[in-house]
């Protein structure tokens, strides 16, 4: 068991809290094989406005309150959703698609959780996950990430930023 | 902010040396099969060597993180932030780093092939056949280090600073960091200080 870097852990619950608003979904209504998205998940990724979006893919726990299981960063919520995870989900689930997405579909297997969404334009940023780090949205996508990988291991789904 | 130069400068494992081989800024070529490309500086490739050498003797060895620089009056101007890792993807110790004093092609990522810097970048000044396209990424590269292409003439000297990263090594963040975070975290700062010098594109 690799033990959890627990103000890691702390730095992006508080990122993450402080940042939560109507901006939370659930995320599947079923997942392998079909991976069919909630409405409310549909109309969230509808009611995009302009810019950069950060979002978080996670589930909620006893002991952390959530863990998180992919960060990105898109500048179009539904094509990189629907066109992009959602699809490479299904082909992942019939065998058609392997690596990084089968490991997705793995993992979102094994888990009885429900699995939400979390979405926030760069508008909406208030402060930085990492104390006195830059702001912008990339830079901010693999603070999360680093912080991620180390405060809740074992679960994030991201490879880039994350050490082998 | 954090001052990102003065965490440079408390860094224990870390060597500066010229990238290219190079006279009055006239960068030294050669061919390699049919390929013209960019020499390397002697000094870069001995400290990268000695660098990993000294690393796959350690089990708490992680890689290295580097920056490509211009260093006027003594300070770092950042060109591009990359990293290489001891493990590889699928193999224990990564085919970029094994065997590096014989490991031309890859050396580190800044191998004489055409998917690694040197080769790359040289790939983008003098064309030439090769088994893919030139990679607009080397393409900015070229412009924003080099006046002329033919000979190929440098703006300015360049540096690669090289870190050494070894377990529980802290980062930026204050915190115990992996090699890729401390790259990420770095290339974020330099984006925000030098949106226009810059080259990396992900992670700002």
């Amino acid at each position: 068991m690799i033990l959890a870097n627990d103000e890691k852990c702390i730095l992006f619950k508080k990122w993450f809290i402080e940042h939560m608003e109507d901006n939370i979904v659930p995320l599947f209504i079923s997942k392998a094989p079909n991976f069919k998205l909630t409405i409310s998940a549909e109309n969230l990724l509808k009611s995009q406005i302009q810019g950069n979006y950060i979002y978080i893919m996670y589930f909620k726990e006893t002991n952390f309150g959530f863990i998180p299981l992919y960060v990105g960063k898109t500048t179009n919520l539904m094509k990189r959703w629907k066109g992009g995870h959602v699809q490479k989900l299904k082909k992942a689930a019939n065998n058609d698609l392997e690596g990084t997405y089968l490991n997705w579909a793995n993992r979102l297997e094994e888990l009885d959780e429900e699995i939400f969404l979390f979405c926030l334009n760069e508008q909406n940023v208030i402060f930085p996950p990492i104390p006195y780090f830059p702001v912008t949205i990339g830079a901010i996508e693999y603070q999360l990430i680093s912080l991620a990988a180390d405060g809740f291991p074992g679960f994030l789904l991201n490879n880039e930023g994350v050490g082998r | 902010m954090i001052d990102w130069r003065k965490w440079i400068e408390k860094q224990e494992v870390i060597y500066t040396a010229p990238l290219f081989s190079e006279e009055n800024l006239v960068v030294e070529t050669f061919l390699r099969g049919s390929r013209e490309v960019l020499k390397r500086n002697e000094e870069f490739d001995e400290t990268m060597i000695n660098i990993v050498e000294t690393g796959l003797k350690s089990k708490d060895w992680l890689g290295i993180i580097y920056i490509m620089h211009w260093n006027p009056y003594n300070q770092i101007i950042p060109l591009y932030w990359g990293k290489t890792e001891k493990k590889g993807t699928k193999k224990p110790i990564s085919s970029n780093i094994e065997n590096i004093r014989k490991n031309n092609d890859k050396f580190a990522r800044w191998g004489y092939n055409l998917d690694y810097h040197i080769g790359g970048l040289s790939h983008a000044i003098f064309g030439g056949k090769g088994y893919k396209k030139i990679e607009p990424r080397y393409q900015d590269w070229a412009s924003m280090l080099f006046s002329e292409l033919n000979p190929p003439i440098l703006k300015e000297k360049v540096y690669v600073t090289l870190i050494s990263w070894y377990n529980g090594m802290r980062g930026p963040s204050g915190h115990p960091e992996t090699v890729p975070a401390v790259e990420k975290h770095l290339i974020a700062f330099a984006g925000a200080e030098y949106p226009n010098v810059l080259l990396n594109k992900d992670g700002r």
